[in-house]
């Protein structure tokens, strides 16, 4: 062999650690696991590029408002048994009746809604566009509310269905709800918006079981088939402890506390009409002509809620469900029960249907609440972060914002529908007056074709919304809509003092920026090398300083022991590179970030110097081998942060990146 | 323009004073003796002429010593308490001695 070759065997391991040219970048672990777990990430091309037909768009943006008939009727009887007793069902479909009148209205409006702002609908826009940023404000943070409510009462719901079909679940509920919530959450960051099947199947087969029940229950009823489920009733054994059966006419209770019932049922069934706004968010998502198409969707949504929840609060009167103060089994599923003659597979399926519908309602929010929480963002009203496209360019902060929030509120409540129903329905009433009043206002300064016809039905719209909100607001107050009206002005006012944060910040980074970028530069630029000891991290940082050409270079080393610093120096001297000497600063109080920044700050008081730290800093492979080792170079970069014309590079040296030759056991390292 | 104030460092302090001119004190051109510690050490590598630079300073001041033909004094490193005697003359922005004699405490 001879001496070349064994030069050459030598050198092998040495030149796996020199200069490779292949670029090797791996991604994290985490990344990793995201990718696997969500899938790959989405190329930015790939947004808003699928175009939705009406039956899908139905589907999609329809779960949230036709879900509602799943438990309006239930909510508005609860009310009214507790107040009025027997009467409740001959009140029933009158108030289901004026709530579908509020539909109607609102249906109306949101036609013209759609035609007029085809491109950035919703409350939050249309409100910004008529009446300024502040009032948005309030339409938005109300609506950003009712979102969250959407979910949790939808969850709340669906798990009702779920466990009026299984009661042995009953002990489960709130666990079933937030994991439910986890689900969606984890759909939608995933990406769920390819999917228009998901949501067509679901819909379609609630309304399909609810069209069935329906006419099942009609045909039974003009038979003369159809019976009270619980013949006790009629005889004055009250669920729920009501006194009232001793009135006696139904018009009695048009007095006094029964009106207030009255109002309260009304505003109880206010739930039933939340989401319809959801297409009207949606319009771009529809196929062309958008504004054509959005608005025949919105017809089939207004008409399929209409018919649903009248027929079931019809079926109700005939069957006379009872409300439960756990809120199983479901007002829906005892109609289902007596329409069906049991719990057969007919029933069955209606309560899945129920359930699915009603998670898929929860998320429609998981669509709304991150776009509309953008919108704010984009605004300077809300954290930045709320605008930021995530790995599968859903908006994740926003999913991940109201994932949390919608849990806490269903825990807070033990995921009971008829806890969470008194706070919801005011944002969305909120919001629909402010954007009505805001459209009437449009058509009254556009005057486009039909304008006149334009500001009447939103002026009505406006004006039923105000009603009801005004309703729902005084009605619920003490039973929990307190908390909305109190929390929805703070939530206002600390967007209000986001906003002023994020505007005077711009103000000063925008203030004479190009002025600044064209001013000339400091005379002297000094580079120090913050140095601990003479290791690999140290020496990319004294390589990399070797590259530079300021007018002064050395290396500082805050001394704190001296005999590391007598080490230092000792092998200092044998290094042999002229251009960067080494100064040992003494350091008796152990602060080593101080003791730079003070080196930094002699060397900035001529005030026409530029200075560079190079900080070496050890890049961990796992993220518990921090705990191994202080921060150091942290401390030292935020001491150096608030010093003008200072500035901090780090120098990272990537630990487990070199492959050591084998060290001969007998010697050990120097130090 | 002193954006940073220097800790006091009466504390160092310990040993019995000699008969040294505070720092803050000291003038060029005539002999004179201080007694300080060590702040800082300028370790220059293996090139151009040999230097040794330290720092000495008290609670008065700092001034720049610097002794020639020499990479390294055994005992004078950051920390410790030295006395020594020279003529001070005026560097850029310190005052600084050339080849004082020295004397460890």
């Amino acid at each position: 062999m001879t001496a070349t070759d064994t030069n050459a065997t030598d050198a092998t391991p040495f030149a796996m650690n020199g200069p490779k040219h292949s670029v090797d970048l791996p991604e994290t672990l985490g990344y990793r696991v995201k990718s696997r777990v969500l899938g790959p990430a989405l190329s930015t091309e790939q947004l808003e590029h699928e175009r939705l037909g009406i039956p899908t768009a139905v589907a999609v943006f329809s779960s949230d408002c036709i879900s509602s008939s799943a438990y309006a009727t239930e909510e508005i009887l609860r009310v009214l048994f507790q107040a009025i007793g027997v009467f409740a069902f001959s009140l029933l479909v009158p108030i289901t009746v004026a709530m579908i009148v509020v539909l109607f209205f609102l249906i109306l409006s949101y036609r013209e809604t759609i035609k007029e702002y085809p491109t950035a609908g919703g409350a939050y826009m249309v409100t910004r566009d008529n009446f300024g940023l502040l009032p948005a404000q309030v339409a938005g943070v109300a609506l950003l509310t009712d979102y969250i409510l959407t979910v949790s009462v939808s969850v709340a719901a669906g798990t009702a269905a779920l466990v009026s079909l299984v009661p042995s679940l009953e002990p489960y509920t709130v666990v079933i709800s937030v994991a439910f919530i986890a689900i969606i959450a984890a759909g939608n960051l995933k990406g769920v918006k390819e999917s228009g099947l998901v949501f067509a199947i679901p819909t379609y087969f609630f309304i399909g079981m609810g069209v069935l029940l329906l006419a099942v229950g009609f045909w039974k009823l003009a038979g003369g088939g159809l019976h009270h489920l619980h013949p006790g009733l009629d005889h004055g054994i009250w669920p729920e402890g009501s006194s009232k059966h001793g009135i006696g006419k139904a018009d009695i209770v048009f007095y006094g506390a029964g009106l207030y019932a009255v109002l309260h049922a009304f505003a109880s069934g206010g739930a039933a009409v939340t989401g319809v706004e959801a297409i009207s968010n949606g319009v771009t998502a529809f196929r062309r002509p958008e504004w054509k198409n959005a608005r025949v969707a919105l017809n089939i949504m207004g008409v399929t809620l209409g018919t649903l929840f009248l027929g079931l609060s019809i079926l109700a009167t005939k069957i006379h469900p009872v409300t439960f103060e756990s809120g199983t089994p479901t007002v829906i599923s005892q109609i289902g029960q007596g329409v069906f003659g049991g719990k057969n597979f007919l029933y069955g399926a209606l309560q899945i249907g129920t359930l699915l519908i009603l998670v898929l309602a929860a998320n429609t929010s998981f669509a709304d609440f991150p776009r509309l929480a953008s919108f704010h963002a984009g605004d300077n009203f809300m954290p930045k972060q709320l605008t930021k496209r995530g790995h599968r360019l859903v908006f994740s902060n926003g999913i991940i914002a109201l994932a949390v929030s919608s849990a806490i509120l269903v825990v807070a409540t033990g995921a009971k529908v008829d806890r969470l129903i008194p706070l919801y329905a005011i944002g969305v009433f909120t919001s629909f007056t402010l954007s009505q009043a805001g459209m009437a206002k449009h058509h009254r300064t556009k005057r486009e074709p039909g304008w006149r016809r334009g500001i009447v039905i939103n002026g009505i719209g406006a004006v039923l919304s105000f009603l009801v909100l005004t309703i729902v607001a005084i009605t619920k107050f003490t039973h929990g809509a307190w908390v909305i009206v109190v929390l929805v002005p703070v939530l206002v006012a600390l967007l209000v003092r986001l906003n002023r944060q994020y505007e005077s910040e711009a103000a000063e980074l925008e203030h004479e920026a190009r002025a600044a970028a064209t001013a000339p530069v400091m005379r002297r630029h000094v580079v120090l090398v913050a140095v601990d000891k003479l290791d690999n991290s140290a020496a990319r940082a004294i390589q990399y300083a070797r590259t530079l050409v300021p007018d002064e270079m050395r290396a500082v080393h805050a001394a704190v022991d001296p005999v590391v610093a007598r080490t230092l120096h000792d092998e200092w001297t044998r290094l042999g590179l002229s251009r960067v000497p080494l100064e040992i600063v003494d350091c008796p109080d152990r602060r080593v970030q101080r003791t730079l920044a003070e080196a930094v700050a002699e060397e900035l008081a001529d005030a026409h110097t530029e200075v560079t730290v190079l900080v070496p800093q050890r890049q961990y492979r796992r993220a518990w081998h921090h705990l191994l080792h202080d921060s150091t170079s942290k401390r030292i970069v935020e001491a150096l942060a608030g010093l003008p014309h200072a500035n901090v590079t780090i120098v990272p040296y990537q630990l487990g990146s070199r492959r050591l030759p084998p060290r001969p056991t007998a010697t050990h390292g120097s130090h | 323009m002193a954006i940073f104030r220097r800790r006091p460092r009466a504390a160092e302090w310990t040993a019995p004073p000699i008969a040294a001119t505070p720092i803050g004190a000291v003038v060029t051109g005539q002999p004179v003796t201080i007694d300080g510690r060590v702040r800082r050490v300028k370790v220059q590598p293996r090139a151009g002429v040999p230097t040794l630079e330290v720092v000495v300073g008290d609670e008065t001041g700092e001034l720049s010593v610097v002794f020639l033909g020499r990479r390294r004094i055994t005992g004078i490193d950051v920390g410790t308490r030295v006395a020594l005697t020279g003529v001070a003359h005026a560097a850029d922005r310190h005052l600084r001695v050339l080849n004082p004699t020295y004397t460890l405490r």
